[in-house]
């Protein structure tokens, strides 16, 4: 109901406010051009262009409060440095020129948008409020009077029929006005790449960082303990060699040790497994069909490349590949799961595919929540892709089947 | 000796317990976390608790932290702190209360298993025992700003050596000089920094700890 009552506020504000900025616009820049003969004209031509692009900022956070549009808000003009810097900047502002070209644009839009709005809730104002006025003044068509109880509840009901349809006729032009919002007076087609590139950036940042900090703490947690507790029992082994105290202790104490050693090996080479598994280096599909024959679910692994995807892409797409496989066998109870990567020259697309029970989400928990947070779960799957500017998406309704499907670019 | 442990890695932890008894001593208490640290030394009442300084809840210095409230509380319990590294400021914090009875060691001293049981043993006795390298590392830190407490580079010298728990035949030795020149030296550290001739043992690390917060 707000999402309505907003929008027809936008619909109703539309032309007036329009005609407005058409009016401002066409003051500026009109005289501007002109006079553009005359010194005067550049500068009124820069204010004019200045003026579209504030009034392109008034109109975006409108769509923004009354659209419900989701674009960031473009930052206000900078200071003046000196005039000279200043015209300059302003005649060669690609977003004031995309302002100008939004009010020109807009004007006819919004003309009809008000139109549609003013005859749809006009309409059925006159409705509903039929009974108050209609023995006053009845409606009349051709010979036939809208006066008895029946034919004016029947008016009330059109009425009410007529405020229930406009909102959706309305969205038409609205949609028109949504557009030409986000094209004109949201950041443009570079801002935007510039803006997905820095998230990017942050993303693979983020997770190289929760990665180290994953591999400080395995490292710390498990192999450095370990080997300290081993140096320890040697030592005291050493000693009690040396002291000739040869009691029982000795044996039960090596064997502790030599077991604390194999057990520091083992964990080493889990650890640098997650840094870059070994399989990697002979390629992506023989690193998956190794990765298939670990898991206790049957997996049937379909790898089509059209050409070696760089280093840094196989090893993501080897973990994704892996992440997903252990969710298949933690939580969905799936009988059989399929692993499809299909290389074309520029995009790579991997499916993890099973015939589980479903519902799984991307839930977007504190990446430092517990020992293995930062790096796992599909958030952080979903984080790693991101970095490289690829895609996520997961597919799970509740009963199943889940399909995850990532897309990587081949080449970084 | 009666030591309470607190470690939060158990394969460690089992080692130190071993260890301990191994060389005679009664383990009081376990502890797998920071938190349960003060009560556990109101509990156990030990002469020793032995603190590693990441530990949970957050995994940072949480056992530091803890040491501190422990001293705060219980001043006559020792306390060892180590840690997996070298962080002069955590030493720094620890002996700014009180340095009797306060150890700091790297971890791996622990494979020194002779001398990490003497040195909690000292530390039981209210001796102060600080890692060597921790020692070098904030003397190192204090040396490159000359002049400090007017110690001569010489004296300096001596009370790096002094700080690594050496004798003074083993400074003479290090440095090339004569005993006697050696105990010249220290004298003119403890009147500079101003340590009364006690037969304190402690005097020594004292005199580090002096001329670090100078």
């Amino acid at each position: 109901m707000g999402r309505r009552l907003r929008e027809a506020a936008y619909a109703l504000s539309d032309a007036p406010l329009s005609l407005l900025g058409l009016l401002y616009l066409a003051g500026c820049l009109v005289t501007g051009a002109a006079l553009l003969l005359v010194v005067v004209g550049v500068g009124l031509l820069a204010v004019g262009l200045i003026g579209a692009r504030e009034w392109g900022r008034f109109e975006l956070a409108r769509a923004r409060a009354l659209l419900g549009v989701r674009l960031p808000m473009p930052p206000a003009s900078g200071p003046a440095v000196s005039s000279g810097k200043w015209l300059r900047a302003a005649l060669t502002d690609g977003r004031g020129w995309r302002a100008v070209g939004y009010v020109l644009l807009k004007a006819p839009v919004a003309a009809l948008t008000t139109t549609v709005a003013l005859a749809g809730y006009g309409g059925a104002a006159a409705g509903l409020s039929y009974p108050a006025w209609a023995s006053a003044d009845p409606m009349v068509f051709g010979s036939f009077a809208m006066d008895t109880p029946a034919r004016i509840t029947a008016v009330a009901l059109a009425g009410l029929v007529l405020l229930g349809l406009t909102p959706f006729v309305v969205a038409g032009p609205l949609a028109i006005s949504r557009v030409a919002v986000a094209e004109l007076l949201g950041p443009s087609r570079p801002g935007r790449r510039v803006r997905a590139l820095e998230q990017a950036r942050g993303q693979a940042l983020t997770t190289t960082a929760a990665e180290l900090r994953r591999i400080e703490r395995d490292l710390h947690d498990g192999t450095q303990a370990r080997l300290v507790t081993l140096a320890m029992d040697l030592g005291l082994a050493r000693e009690m060699a040396v002291t000739e105290e040869r009691d029982d202790a000795l044996p039960a104490l090596l064997a502790g040790a030599h077991r604390n050693a194999q057990q520091a090996l083992a964990e080493l080479r889990d650890i640098v497994s997650t840094i870059h598994p070994p399989s990697l280096d002979a390629g992506l599909a023989p690193a998956l069909e190794a990765l298939a024959e670990v898991i206790p679910v049957p997996v049937s692994v379909q790898v089509r490349l059209r050409r070696r995807p760089a280093p840094s892409i196989e090893t993501i797409v080897y973990y994704c590949a892996a992440e997903l496989l252990g969710n298949v066998v933690k939580h969905s109870g799936a009988g059989t799961a399929t692993v499809t990567v299909v290389g074309e020259r520029r995009w790579l697309t991997l499916r993890v595919h099973d015939d589980g029970r479903g519902g799984a989400e991307t839930r977007h928990g504190p990446p430092e929540n517990g020992r293995n947070g930062g790096g796992t779960g599909l958030a952080g799957l979903a984080g790693r892709v991101a970095a490289v500017d690829g895609s996520f998406d997961v597919d799970s309704p509740p009963g199943g089947p889940t399909t995850v499907t990532v897309g990587v670019p081949v080449l970084v | 000796m009666r030591v309470l442990i607190a470690e939060d890695s158990a394969i460690l932890r089992d080692g130190l317990v071993r260890l301990l008894h191994a060389k005679g001593h009664e383990v009081v208490g376990e502890v797998d976390n920071a938190d349960d640290l003060a009560s556990a030394v109101a509990r156990h009442d030990p002469d020793v608790a032995v603190v590693d300084v990441r530990m949970p809840p957050t995994g940072t210095d949480d056992g530091l932290r803890a040491a501190i409230e422990v001293r705060r509380r219980h001043p006559r319990v020792g306390i060892l702190v180590f840690s997996q590294y070298v962080e002069a400021h955590q030493a720094r914090r620890l002996l700014s209360e009180d340095a009797s009875g306060i150890g700091y060691l790297l971890k791996d001293r622990v494979t020194e298993v002779g001398e990490f049981v003497n040195a909690v043993e000292r530390i039981a006795g209210g001796d102060t025992v600080l890692d060597p390298e921790v020692v070098s590392r904030l003397m190192m830190a204090r040396d490159s700003r000359p002049g400090m407490a007017g110690l001569s580079p010489r004296e300096r010298e001596v009370l790096a050596l002094m700080a690594e728990g050496r004798s003074n035949a083993a400074i003479a030795n290090a440095l090339v000089v004569t005993s006697g020149a050696v105990e010249k030296y220290v004298r003119a550290i403890f009147t500079k920094l101003h340590l009364p001739p006690t037969g304190d043992s402690n005097r020594r690390v004292l005199a580090v700890l002096r001329y670090l917060e100078s």
